[in-house]
């Protein structure tokens, strides 16, 4: 009995460490999700080398269980008509900034299954289409976020750069806010860091997003200068004044300084 | 010729008995002798004597022997009573209705990792919000040390309606605790000029978060009929002993500060002193009525398992708190010697089970009766 249980504490302690060391091969700025969570999925999110030679995360994770706040999950560059990944391609994202930085470019799909693929790249992010063309083609039905961190005034900021599949640039930008109950968000309101100027309130009329607890809309940016703002999507004062949490958006008219 | 089985029979017999026997025999060999004419000889009257000065020493000891049995008996029924007096049951159920300026509360490891003071859902409409304790504060121009305070905004125009002054109010739309590591939440009575509000502060391992929106007029250019004259601007804390002084737009509504929240231990006291104003304590194994909490009384509760806080509200700058504690250990009420409210063994059974008590003792005094009447007769 006791030489059977001496030998199931090293085959579990063995099982653990050979968990360990998979879920540590991942890069920092992956979903730190230990693999055993990932166990009977088809295309487990697992370590991918680029095509450049970078090392990023792809595949499939297991839907959070979690009641977050009202938050922004993602913010893209508006591009016109459906935008599908072809299977056995090179896809491309891209941003405009002009930060030396690295972006974490951060991919989570809607609705099942949930895609996942987290890189950490400057200037764009190329890399194959076969998982992406299995289990998500459809972009409309992805969150994308780029975040780079900047420090602003001695303060450490988690700034948010829209992203696009392929290449091109629009100044209007998409946001899709997730929120488990229901919202009637009507402004948001841009207050700019840098540069320092007035804080502005624009009226925003929501959509349904791609699953019932996301919404959508559109922004144009054309009209303010290259810089960091913090948006905030919010009810009217004269309704409760839900907000969602703040985002710090890199805004940049590529071509412009 | 004797019988052997009525000498048998005579040694069974009680000494009392035979002697009776013995003394009745000779009464009546007495009795027939001065039927006859023939007087008793001294020596029989001497006999008769003896016998009956002997019956009497006997029955004497027989009377003693019964009343140790008496009096052993009263006094293993004292003790037992006594015992059941003095010891008290380990564990009781408690509720509690304390009205208080400050409550402490130490939240169990299993709870939810937001906090929103008011009803579930609603946010709070502040009339002032000051903060102290923050480890950072976002946007950093709100809190440029760790202390900051949003007001309600004033509108510019004369014409304020009530409605329209609650709408520039702050916001308190969430206090996010840490859901795994220990925290303790003091809750208590602030104080601003002609105003009572609420202070939370809560200190833990790991940081605590709470999220205001407040309302910021917008440019001269948006003056425009259709442009948005007012936006929430969010503003963040987040400390590891974070204090929130929360006075409420509208004084007069009852505010609930927490409902239904598990806790492992309360304490009603402020800087050392009892927080209670007064109150009840519903003892469940201890009878129905209510012991009445005075002002001051120091209350000592702990116990074995959770408390469940069922109800802490604001209500005119006062406190009220409704607690339940399913397996309370500890209840003392009391400054120097306090007062142990645990109910004793004999409250716990008076309370079980009253009737079949006052049956069990009815009958154990008319088993007794009965017992003493039928020794007596048999003799």
């Amino acid at each position: 009995m006791t030489r059977f249980a001496t030998q199931t504490v090293i085959f579990v302690s063995i099982c653990c460490s050979a968990l360990g060391v998979a879920a540590q091969d991942r890069p920092a700025f992956c979903e730190p999700t230990p693999d055993a969570l990932l166990g009977g999925l088809q295309a487990p999110y697992a370590r991918r080398v680029a095509p450049d030679g970078n090392v990023y995360c792809e595949g499939l994770l297991r839907r959070p269980i979690a009641l977050p706040p009202i938050s922004v999950v993602s913010v893209k560059q508006d591009q016109a008509g459906n935008s599908l990944f072809p299977p056995d391609k090179v896809a491309s994202l891209t941003w405009c900034d002009d930060s030396p930085e690295p972006v974490h470019v951060q991919l989570r799909s809607f609705k099942p299954p949930m895609f996942a693929l987290d890189a950490m790249n400057r200037v764009k992010f190329d890399w194959r289409t076969d998982l992406i063309a299995k289990w998500q083609p459809d972009w409309s039905n992805i969150a994308a976020l780029g975040i780079r961190e900047a420090a602003i005034g001695g303060q450490t900021y988690k700034l948010v750069v829209p992203l696009r599949n392929g290449a091109g640039y629009s100044t209007s930008y998409s946001f899709v806010v997730q929120s488990k109950t229901p919202i009637h968000l009507s402004t948001a309101l841009i207050e700019p860091l840098q540069p320092s100027t007035q804080p502005e309130a624009v009226k925003v009329t929501f959509a349904s997003g791609p699953t019932k607890d996301t919404w959508t809309t559109t922004i144009p940016f054309a009209r303010m200068k290259s810089g960091v703002y913090r948006v905030t999507f919010e009810e009217g004062v004269e309704q409760a004044g839900n907000t969602t949490e703040p985002i710090y958006l890199r805004h940049k008219v590529c071509g412009a300084p | 010729m004797s019988n052997p089985n009525q000498g048998k029979s005579d040694r069974q017999k009680m000494p009392l008995e035979l002697l009776s026997e013995e003394m009745a025999r000779k009464r009546t060999a007495l009795a027939d002798a001065l039927r006859e004419g023939v007087p008793p000889s001294a020596e029989d009257l001497d006999s008769l004597e003896r016998l009956s000065k002997l019956k009497t020493i006997l029955s004497n000891n027989d009377n003693g022997g019964r009343e140790k049995i008496e009096i052993g008996f009263l006094c293993v029924t004292g003790l037992i009573l006594i015992g059941l007096m003095l010891a008290r049951v380990p564990s009781t159920a408690v509720d509690l209705d304390v009205r208080t300026t400050r409550v402490r509360l130490t939240l169990t490891d299993q709870r939810s990792a937001t906090v929103i003071p008011g009803e579930l859902g609603e946010i709070l409409l502040l009339k002032q919000a000051r903060v102290s304790g923050a480890d950072e504060v976002l946007p950093p121009i709100v809190g440029e040390s760790s202390s900051f305070e949003l007001k309600q905004l004033v509108s510019p125009t004369e014409t304020t309606t009530h409605r329209d002054s609650e709408d520039l109010a702050v916001r308190l739309q969430e206090v996010a605790i840490p859901s795994d590591s220990p925290l303790t939440i003091a809750v208590g009575v602030a104080y601003a000029a002609e105003s009572r509000g609420l202070v939370l502060e809560a200190s833990g391992s790991k940081p605590s978060t709470a999220r205001f929106g407040e309302v910021i007029p917008l440019g001269k250019e948006a003056d425009s009929a259709r442009a948005v004259r007012y936006a929430i601007s969010p503003v963040r804390a987040t400390g590891n002993n974070l204090v929130l002084e929360l006075f409420p737009a509208n004084a007069e509504r009852q505010l609930t500060v927490f409902r239904d929240m598990h806790v492992s231990e309360i304490r009603f006291e402020d800087s050392g002193h009892s927080s209670i104003l007064g109150g009840l304590a519903f003892i469940k194994s201890g009878g129905e009525a209510g012991v009445p909490l005075q002002p001051s009384d120091r209350l000592t509760i702990r116990s074995a398992g959770p408390m469940l806080v069922r109800e802490l509200t604001l209500t005119k700058g006062e406190l009220k708190a409704t607690l339940s504690a399913p397996r309370v250990t500890t209840l003392q009420l009391g400054e120097d010697s306090p007062r142990n409210l645990m109910p004793t063994l004999f409250e716990w059974i008076r309370f079980r089970w009253p009737n079949q008590l006052y049956a069990t003792l009815s009958a154990l005094a008319a088993l007794w009766l009965a017992t003493r009447r039928w020794w007596e007769s048999s003799k």
